[in-house]
């Protein structure tokens, strides 16, 4: 389990989080290795996106911490832990329905000018240059992911699986480092759900980590290079795909005999 | 809303006047000694209700939608009340009167003094909103159009979503104080009766009528409002005297059917949103 190599790019240290007795995700420790997919995976209500919604910040833990990058990020608000770099995308995708798709793009680009009011005042010169760089950046990753004809649709008139490439688009505009995904393929035709996958692929090769949960077993054995199996709030077992398909402890409590 | 128009409106009305600008009554509102120039009592009345925006935001904005309703209209009786009371600061229920209109020593009051005032006050609504639409289109714009769609999301996208709430507030409320100050400034009498909590529900009628999200919206839907009610009146001299009397609750039933039915069939009004499209080529 001990690696030599980078350190962690994401360490979770004893996080608990509660919600009235439940203890959704109970005194959790795991780490996330740079340039690489982790797959986060255990039966329903293990915790997994509780555990991802406190790496993000939209939960506070109750206990324990969150460390990004050797930097302690738990109890920051989730617009500061998204600048340095660490950016979730939701399970079922929640895009800004009234809204273009252009628009739902550069809405997650990491701040420009003209976002704050005093920009208004102090250089609103710097603004056209700033959003023309913004839209060149959007389109880039729109036709990475195939969705540039539908640039100026209404992001509510996507289908199921376009809010889904969305989804990722946005993450990516936000120039993640480490980028966590809640079920990217879940309810996606097998087509789509390959592209996205291949997706995925090229831009760990660019430098990206991933860290995802995922039901489908066929995909997470196949596409993460470690995988982390939660069970009941804390980590069960961790360990390279082989390993957790032969691990009994994990055959037993979830994926079965 | 009532709140902020009204408190815009004594701000303009005290700094305007000064301290002793009736001497025919026994007692004074608060004021400078001397009355501002009307320029910087307009923008003292922005200020000083934009800072009250600001600071009634900070604990209520985290309230859901409709509760943050109930307090502004909370607060608005608040405001009446104190502005009621506190006599010796307001004049209390005794008119802040003598207010004065814009050039009022070149043009005597009359129907060229109407005129004016109307170019001084389509000159203001112009300024805002050019304001308004260079804020909406600006990135700031965006992003708190992100934080109406959804606040999580526009958090998870790196969006301080309450200091942009915050400050828009703070500006809309601002831009009431403004429209308080014009109206003291017309009407040259303003008492604290005048703010209840009902003008806000007119406010209201006009946004959802011309169209929330759209600035031109919310003008077309004033005028549209102010047509109605302008022909009612008219109609009202040509009936019976027993209609007559039931015609201005029945122009209030009239109004509300109007606001249930816009918000069922056409939330976005009549002048919907309009769709953001880029002029830079991609």
């Amino acid at each position: 389990m001990t690696e030599t190599g980078p350190p962690p790019i994401l360490e979770i240290r004893d996080v608990t989080k509660a919600f009235g007795g439940l203890r959704a995700v109970d005194g959790c420790s795991l780490e996330v290795f740079p340039g690489r997919i982790t797959g986060l995976i255990g039966p329903n209500g293990a915790g997994k996106s509780t555990l991802f919604n406190v790496i993000a910040g939209l939960y506070a833990p109750d206990h324990g911490e969150v460390v990004f990058e050797g930097q302690r990020v738990d109890g920051l608000p989730p617009h500061r832990i998204v600048r340095k770099g660490l950016v979730k995308t939701f399970q079922i995708p929640r895009e800004l329905r009234n809204m273009t798709v252009l628009e739902n793009l550069m809405v997650a680009s990491p701040p420009i000018a003209g976002e704050r009011l005093t920009d208004l005042i102090r250089r609103p010169w710097d603004i056209p240059k700033a959003e023309a760089e913004v839209i060149g950046r959007a389109r880039d990753i729109l036709a990475l992911v195939g969705l540039r004809e539908l640039r100026d649709e209404y992001a509510k008139n996507l289908s199921g699986g376009q809010k889904k490439l969305l989804e990722i688009a946005r993450a990516l505009m936000a120039q993640p480092k480490l980028v966590l995904l809640d079920e990217p393929v879940a309810g996606v035709n097998p087509t789509l759900a390959k592209n996205i996958l291949d997706m995925i692929e090229s831009l760990r090769k660019q430098g990206i980590t991933f860290f995802l949960v995922e039901h489908d077993m066929d995909v997470v054995m196949k596409r993460c290079a470690w995988i982390i199996v939660m069970h009941q709030g804390r980590r069960l077992a961790e360990g390279p795909p082989d390993e957790i398909k032969a691990n009994p402890r994990v055959i037993d409590s979830y994926l079965g005999g | 809303m009532a709140a902020f128009v009204g408190v815009g409106a004594y701000t303009f009305g005290m700094l305007s006047t000064g301290k002793f600008a009736n001497p025919s009554i026994q007692w004074y509102h608060w004021g400078p000694d001397q009355g501002w120039d009307l320029i910087a009592a307009g923008l003292g009345a922005m200020v000083v209700a934009g800072v009250l925006g600001v600071l009634v935001a900070i604990p209520t904005l985290r309230l859901r939608a409709d509760y943050l309703a109930i307090a502004t209209l909370a607060l608005a009786e608040i405001v009446r009340l104190v502005l009621k009371n506190e006599r010796s600061f307001t004049g209390g229920d005794q008119d802040l009167s003598f207010i004065p209109r814009p050039f009022q020593s070149f043009v005597p009051l009359g129907p060229y003094s109407d005129g004016l005032f109307m170019a001084v006050a389509v000159g203001a609504a112009l300024l805002v909103l050019i304001l308004l639409d260079y804020l909406t289109r600006a990135p700031w714009g965006r992003d708190l159009h992100a934080v109406r769609e959804d606040e999580e999301v526009a958090m998870a996208l790196g969006k301080d979503a309450f200091t942009l709430k915050l400050s828009a507030f703070g500006i809309g409320c601002a831009i009431m104080g403004l429209a308080g100050a014009l109206l003291a400034s017309f009407n040259q009498v303003i008492v604290p009766d005048q703010f209840v909590p009902a003008a806000t529900f007119s406010a209201y009628v006009v946004m959802i009528l011309g169209g929330s999200g759209n600035n031109r919206g919310v003008i077309l839907g004033g005028y549209l409002f102010y047509l109605f009610t302008w022909t009612t009146q008219q109609v009202k001299g040509y009936l019976p005297s027993d209609v007559n009397l039931r015609l201005d609750y029945v122009n209030q039933i009239i109004v509300g059917l109007l606001l249930i039915v816009f918000i069922l069939f056409r939330p976005e009004g009549v002048l919907p949103e309009k769709k953001y499209l880029p002029r830079v080529k991609a």
